[in-house]
Formats: C-alpha cells, sequence, structure tokens
C-alpha cells in the first residue's frame, strides 16, 4: 500500500508535514522536483534520478518530492511514464503546491496505468472533490472545510485518523461478508433447484417437481432468508482490535482470496455435490416407499418434502459453518430458519380445504413427524453432506493455516493486539517481492519501519528565525526540530 | 492507551484507534464545533450549562460498534476433536438403533404379469395379459369387462414373515410421477363439491359419452372422478392365500389401507352419492360408476391409488391379513382377479414391517 500526498501548501510545509507523519525519515533520499521552468528540465530530473534508483537506492530509501509547476510538466504525456516508474519506486511521494485539477490527474495516471491497482483519495475540502472524483475509492472528511468533499465521496468520515479502521476494519470486513453473501447466494439455490434435475430422470423429464410450488417459492423468503443477511452484517473473522493490530492482515482482501473464479467454481461444485448426495440418500433410503409402521406408502409429496427437510438444513449448516462470529441473532437467523421449517408444515398441512390451497400437503405433518426415517434423515444426511467440508476445514486450519486463521485463534486466546513475530516477518518478506498473484500493487504496510526513524522525543516550536536560539552550543535547525516530531508514538 | 474489549488485552501502538467500548469509555476526540468560536477561548469544561455546544457526537452503543457479544468457533484439531467424539458416539448408536430394527424385515417379490394357469374355462389365451390385449382390440369400446380373467399364482414363502405383515401390489416403469398425470385430477371433485364441472386440469378426461362418435362437447357428461389418475385406477384384485400342506387359507383385509387424514379430509365418503351423481359419467375405464364401488369416492383402494408415487417403480399396500396369521414357509398359491393389463411388469410382495421399517 503506497501513501502519496497531494496537497496545495507549499514544500517546505509539505516537507515538514511529511517528516511529521513519517512519511519521509531521516537517512531518505529526497528527491526533489521543484521550480523547473521546462519539460526537458522535468525530464532530466527524472532521468537523474531514475539513474539513482537504478544504482541502489531502496525503494524504502527513496523519497519523492515534487512541487505543482514541475508536476505539470511531469504529467504530459510525453513524460508521465518515467514520473510514473519514478514515482512507483519510491516510498512515498509528496506534491506541493498542487491545484485540484493536477490532483486528478495524478490520481488517473496511477489509476489507469498501473494494472489492478486500486486507488483511494481522501480529501477535506472542495478542492479535493475532484481527485475524490477520480480515485475507486474516495473518502471525504467532513467538518472543517464543510461538507463538499463528503457529499462527492464514497465514504465520509469525520477525522482522518479514522482511515486506517476504515480500510484496515471495515474494509476487510466487508469484504468477506460481501463475498461470502454472493457465493452462498448461488449455493444454496443451486443445491435447491439441482435437486429438480437429477429427480427428471426419475420423472420421465415431464418437469415435475419434487416439491410443492409454494414451498418452493418461499424457500428464498423464509428458510434461507436470514442465514445471508446475517452472514453480510454480523460476521466478523478477526476482531477489529486485532485487525488494527496487526495490518498485514489486510493483504488478504488485497488479494482478492475470498472472491475470485476458483472460489467461486468451489461454491458450486460443493452445490452440486450436496444436492445430489441429499437426492439420493432419499432416493436410495425411501425408493421402494417402504412404509410406515402400519404399512400405508407414502407417494410424491412426502418424499419431496424429506428431501427438503434435509435441504433447509443442510444449506443453513453450512452457513453455520462459514460463520465465525456468533450473535444471538445468528444463532436465531441459523436455528430459526430450521424451525421455521417445520412450523411451515405443521401450518401448511391444515390449509386445504379452507383455502384452495396445498392439497398435496395434507396430512404430511402427522406423517413426517411421526416417522422415524424422517428424523433420522433430518439428522444424518446433513452431517454427511457436511462430513467432508468439515474435515477439510480441520485439516486446512490445523495442518496450513493462513495468517488470517492464525489471527483467529489468537483473538480466541486472547492474545490478538501483540504482534505476532513470525507473522510480521512474513508479513515483511512478502511485501518486498513481487509476487504475480498479487493483484493491487504494492507492498503491505511495514509492521516495523520505525527503526530509521530518530527517536528524539521533544516538543516543538515553530519560531520566525530560521537559525533557532543564538545560545552558544549547538544549535538545531527550526526544520530538523519539526522533524523530530512523531506524530505516531503517544505522547509522554 | 489499552483498551479493553470483552477481555481481550490489546496493546494498541498507534494512535489511530477509535474509541473502543462503546459509550462507557470516555473519549479524548474533541467535537470539532464550529459554534464553540461564538463562546470564546473558555475550555470547555469551564463553561457554565447552557453555553456548553452541544455534541455532535453520532449515538454509540454495542450494536452500532459491531461488538455484540458473540462466541468465536475455533476449527483447528484440538477445539474440534471432542466433538468429534461425541458425535461420533451419537452417531453409532443411531446406527446400531437403524441396524437393530432393521435386521427383521423381510420381504418378498413375486412377479405376476404372466401368471398362469388361467382358472376361468372359456379363455383361451396363455395369459390374462394376452387376453386383455386382444379384447381392446377387438371392441370398439374402452370399456373393459371385469371379473372374466382369473389366474392362480403359485409361489413359495422361505422365511416365516412374523405379523403384522403386508400384502403390496407392485408395478414397474410405471411414471405415476410424471408432470401430467400427477396434474390431472380435481380435488374438490373427490371432496364431493364439484361434480358438474371438472376441473380443466383433467383434460382430455373431462366429458365422456359411451359410444360417442360425434366431436360434440356438449352432450357428454362430466366425469365424476375425473382426470387420469383416477381412470388409470388398479383395479386387479387379489383373493386369498391358500397353502396346500398346512391347509390354511389366509384372507386379505382391505381395511385401514389408507392415510387417515386422506379418508377423513380428502375423500368424501357418504350414502348420498348416488342422488349426487346424476347427470355424470364414469371413467372411461370404470366398469361402474363410483356409486357402486364400496364405500363410493371414500374407497381405500382408490385412496391409495391417488397417493401418487415419487419414483416409476412403486408398491402400494393392497391389504393386511385378516386374522393374526403368521407367513409361514411353505406353498402359496394366490387366486387373482387379472384386469389390469400392462407392458410392464406387475408384482405382489407380501412384506413384513415392523416398528422401524427401512
Amino acid at each position: 500500500m503506497k501513501v502519496w500526498v497531494l496537497t496545495g501548501d507549499k514544500l517546505e510545509t509539505a516537507v515538514n508535514i511529511g517528516y511529521a507523519s513519517k512519511q519521509l525519515v531521516g537517512g531518505m533520499d529526497i528527491m526533489t522536483i521543484s521550480d523547473q521552468a521546462t519539460i526537458t528540465d522535468v525530464q532530466r530530473k527524472l532521468s537523474e534520478f531514475c539513474g539513482r534508483i537504478d544504482r541502489g537506492t531502496t525503494e524504502r530509501h527513496a523519497g519523492l518530492v515534487i512541487d505543482g509547476k514541475s508536476l505539470s510538466f511531469a504529467l504530459d504525456s510525453a513524460v508521465e511514464k518515467d514520473f510514473l516508474n519514478l514515482a512507483l519506486s519510491c516510498k512515498s511521494v509528496i506534491c506541493c503546491r498542487v491545484s485540484p485539477l493536477q490532483k486528478a490527474e495524478v490520481v488517473k495516471l496511477v489509476r489507469t496505468n498501473v494494472k489492478d491497482s486500486i486507488t483511494l483519495a481522501i480529501g477535506d475540502g472542495a478542492n479535493d472533490v475532484s481527485m475524490i472524483q477520480a480515485a475507486h475509492i474516495g473518502v471525504g472528511i467532513s467538518g472543517r472545510e464543510g461538507l463538499q468533499a463528503t457529499l462527492a465521496s464514497d465514504y465520509a468520515i469525520s477525522q482522518f485518523r479514522f482511515l486506517a479502521k476504515l480500510l484496515l476494519v471495515h474494509g476487510a470486513w466487508n469484504y468477506r461478508r460481501l463475498a461470502n453473501v454472493i457465493l452462498y447466494s448461488f449455493y444454496k439455490n443451486i443445491c435447491l433447484y439441482m435437486i429438480e434435475f437429477w429427480f427428471a430422470f426419475l420423472n420421465g423429464f415431464s418437469g415435475q417437481p419434487l416439491f410443492e410450488r409454494w414451498t418452493i417459492g418461499l424457500y428464498n423468503i423464509l428458510f434461507t432468508l436470514l442465514a445471508p443477511i446475517v452472514l453480510g452484517i454480523l460476521d466478523q473473522d478477526v476482531s477489529a482490535s486485532t485487525r488494527l493490530a496487526q495490518p498485514h492482515l489486510y493483504k488478504t482482501s488485497q488479494q482478492n482470496s475470498a472472491f475470485n473464479t476458483k472460489m467461486f467454481w468451489k461454491w458450486v461444485f460443493l452445490a452440486l455435490f450436496h444436492s445430489a448426495l441429499l437426492f439420493y440418500a432419499v432416493y436410495f433410503l425411501l425408493w421402494h416407499e417402504t412404509p410406515f409402521e402400519n404399512g400405508q406408502v407414502f407417494g410424491i409429496w412426502y418424499v419431496g418434502n424429506t428431501v427438503y427437510t434435509a435441504v433447509v438444513v443442510t444449506v443453513n449448516v453450512k452457513a453455520a459453518m462459514v460463520t465465525q462470529y456468533w450473535t444471538p441473532l445468528t444463532h436465531f437467523a441459523i436455528w430459526g430458519s430450521i424451525a421455521a421449517w417445520f412450523l411451515y408444515v405443521l401450518v401448511y398441512s391444515h390449509f386445504w380445504p379452507t383455502f384452495p390451497l396445498a392439497v398435496e400437503f395434507v396430512g404430511q405433518d402427522f406423517k413426517l413427524f411421526t416417522s422415524f426415517t424422517f428424523y433420522g434423515l433430518f439428522v444424518l444426511a446433513p452431517a454427511v453432506a457436511s462430513l467432508p467440508e468439515f474435515m477439510y476445514i480441520v485439516f486446512q486450519k490445523t495442518l496450513c493455516p493462513t495468517s488470517i486463521d492464525r489471527a483467529i485463534v489468537a483473538d480466541v486466546e486472547g492474545r490478538g493486539g501483540k504482534m505476532i513475530e513470525r507473522d510480521r516477518e512474513m508479513g515483511l518478506s512478502v511485501s518486498y517481492s513481487v509476487s504475480s498473484g498479487s493483484s493491487t500493487y504494492g507492498d503491505g504496510m511495514d509492521p516495523g519501519e520505525t527503526e530509521r526513524a530518530l527517536t528524539y522525543k521533544h516538543g516543538y516550536a515553530f519560531s520566525q528565525e530560521d537559525h533557532g536560539s543564538a545560545t552558544k552550543g549547538t544549535f538545531v535547525q527550526r526544520r530538523d526540530l519539526v522533524r523530530f516530531y512523531d506524530t505516531q508514538k503517544g505522547h509522554t | 492507551m489499552a483498551t479493553s474489549v470483552s477481555g481481550t488485552e490489546t496493546i494498541v501502538q498507534r494512535r489511530v484507534a477509535t474509541p473502543e467500548g462503546g459509550s462507557q469509555q470516555e473519549s479524548p476526540e474533541k467535537t470539532r464545533d464550529d459554534s464553540s468560536s461564538t463562546t470564546g477561548c473558555l475550555p470547555r469544561r469551564f463553561r457554565r450549562g447552557s453555553d456548553r455546544p452541544k455534541s455532535r457526537r453520532p449515538p454509540s452503543n454495542k450494536w452500532l460498534q459491531q461488538q455484540i457479544p458473540a462466541c468465536r468457533p475455533v476449527f483447528t484439531a484440538k477445539y474440534v476433536f471432542g466433538l468429534f467424539i461425541i458425535v461420533g458416539i451419537l452417531f453409532l448408536i443411531l446406527g446400531i438403533v437403524f441396524v437393530a430394527a432393521t435386521v427383521g424385515l423381510r420381504e418378498l417379490e413375486v412377479e405376476y404379469t404372466n401368471c398362469g394357469p388361467l382358472e376361468t374355462d372359456n379363455i383361451q389365451a396363455s395369459s390374462c395379459e394376452d387376453y386383455l390385449r386382444n379384447i381392446s382390440d377387438i371392441s370398439n369400446s374402452n370399456r373393459r369387462n371385469t371379473g372374466d380373467c382369473h389366474c392362480t399364482l403359485v409361489f413359495e414363502v422361505k422365511d416365516t414373515m412374523r405379523y403384522p405383515w403386508k400384502f403390496y401390489y407392485a408395478l414397474d416403469n410405471y411414471y405415476q410421477n410424471h408432470r401430467r398425470y400427477l396434474n390431472s385430477w380435481d380435488p374438490a371433485q373427490l371432496r364431493g363439491d364439484n361434480f358438474r364441472s371438472p376441473d380443466s386440469n383433467c383434460r382430455p378426461l373431462v366429458r365422456y359419452r359411451d359410444n360417442d362418435n360425434e366431436m360434440n362437447n356438449a352432450s357428454r357428461l362430466p366425469i365424476v372422478p375425473c382426470g387420469i389418475i383416477a381412470n388409470s385406477w388398479f383395479n386387479d384384485s387379489f383373493h386369498y392365500l391358500h397353502n396346500e400342506e398346512l391347509n390354511e387359507t389366509i384372507d386379505l383385509s382391505r381395511n385401514n389401507i389408507a392415510w387417515k387424514t386422506d379418508r377423513e379430509v380428502r375423500f368424501r365418503n357418504d350414502s348420498n352419492l348416488a342422488a349426487d351423481l346424476e347427470g355424470t359419467n364414469r371413467p372411461p375405464n370404470w366398469p361402474y360408476n363410483v356409486s357402486e364401488i364400496g364405500d363410493g369416492l371414500g374407497n381405500e383402494s382408490l385412496i391409495v391409488w391417488f397417493r401418487a408415487s415419487a419414483f416409476p417403480w412403486f408398491r402400494k399396500l393392497y391389504a393386511h391379513p385378516r386374522g393374526d396369521t403368521d407367513l409361514r414357509p411353505g406353498n402359496y398359491s394366490l387366486l387373482i382377479t387379472y384386469n389390469y393389463p400392462v407392458d410392464n411388469s406387475e408384482d405382489v410382495s407380501p412384506s413384513s414391517s415392523q416398528s422401524c421399517p427401512g
């Protein structure tokens, strides 16, 4: 994740802000392009700095500062690619004296030229509106300068520091939630309606459904409605405090790990497997219509209801396996949906002939609920269907857990906030390799980037004098004083 | 600044954490309040009550901060192990119960499609099946004569079937679950409400007149009960089982073979049926009116037939044995009145069933 600063302030202020916010640190090679008169000057400067990078300045030690006038040359179509390459090789870029249009142009430059990049622009004033709208994600800060930025943005926050939580916590959570909701919705519908497909082989392909028509219609409205809602609103994989303390966990959502083609086909295949298993399990158990205790046979609607029960339970159990955060509402949603089906059978079996509906259901409640086979199937079929996947999950989380899995375990065991050394190293080592699977440009945040900063903890004061106090002995230049101030450590 | 959230100790290294714990914790954030400029530079805590600017802090509680108390499941082996053991034991018990309940079940299936020898003297055919086929070729009417062709089926029972055992007939390759078949009935008619205007689902078996050569719909009478399901009612009869060696005859009782709810709710069974059936006709394949069969529309055999099967091979309960006898091993002969022509197979199967048939 790269952070660039685009400000309308003058160069010195911008650089001071850069030091204060740890974009620039002492020991970095600050490459400055300012007050360039022509485009060739800018080109020359760019190639000079690119040479420096090629000769060995690493990314962590390179910072670029460019002002608005030079930027207007640098954004020229002849030069912009070089400028972009240089900028992307630096740890941070500070653009000062930038006009609102140039802000938008810089964002568009990155957006169009960096493959698979996601850009976020955050600002609080009217001059940031074009930038906010040009980026993939626009965040507006409400308050000091009014509400123009928030009105144009996708997300509005009230203070800049909330951006971290917005990204690391809510961004990651919502990515996972959305992926789960979409995949689950496909899964549950495929699971039910493929059963009609398997049944078609047995009914002469005549198009006869196995279930009564209103039962089918209410599947998405009554019996499997609450599960995706709860998955999408309440589910949290890693707690907020752990996600903030371990920013490298954000990498999984950058890498499309929860929603990609492979995941989609995995869920679809699971749906097909479940539908086939549930239908054929009931089929083999009931194929001779092995009757009840008193010898009476059952018909198509009894078989259909048995299969439907198995499907509703299996699909809700699948939601239960996906959920990582069990609130009372989640319990109600998942177990309540199953209970709703039983209630439905109970009530719907008595509709006819009072209402001209559901003649097929008359007597189903009695026959289903007094049948040992039914209860056996109700417990066994979902268990057998869920077992392979459950085993896979257990093996995967025990033998090769991802960083998210480890963080979840750490959360549960109460040690989520502390940095886990191994993960930190992994986070660092991944960040500097250009991995082909990565779909967003850039590395993750470095958790331990503090070591090169100076450790002075002074208060600061701005004075008009540039040379500090004229006492004997050492004096510290104003700009050095400012740079010693570290906004990321707490005051003492 | 350490915050504690539901027991988790977290060391927050950066000051960017938003206030957690909702309304319980005093937040150090300053509300940027533009109205404060009018009240001067006095710090907030010194201002009088009426001057104190209203807080613009949005509401915050456990729900809005997404900190509802919850439990997180962990799927690693050490947490899941206990669950596996418990579930495994439970299912083992369930399995044992299932097996124990079904170990005593016995089933005997005997095919009688081409049963012979024929018991009827004046029929010259190799089997009742051939006879029926020839008849429908000859006559114009769809009406079949019933009771013409009897045959005896001899079969051997190897193991005792303990009482209670049941007598079923089975049909193979018979698609009662075909969509058009299943839709072809009128439930209101079966309940007794709608004799004169059968549901159009029953097409084409809605109206019928015998020896009808005209396409005159108005002269046709409505059919009770309409539809294909009724028209294809299974009408073979099985009379008794006779064992020569033990000199035993087992009669079959045709009561209590249909669902109780069907008998009481879905099918009408009253004696006024004949009068109400004035101006209606019987289904083409039926030799008699529905008022002429026992219990009218509540005939249990008819009700059992209407409970359509899910698969193209099925059994339907025909009868219980009269009396308490077991079916002992030996050779049995079964007298069948063969009325139902099929191109596929018909079976007869006595089978025992106990409390947990499976």
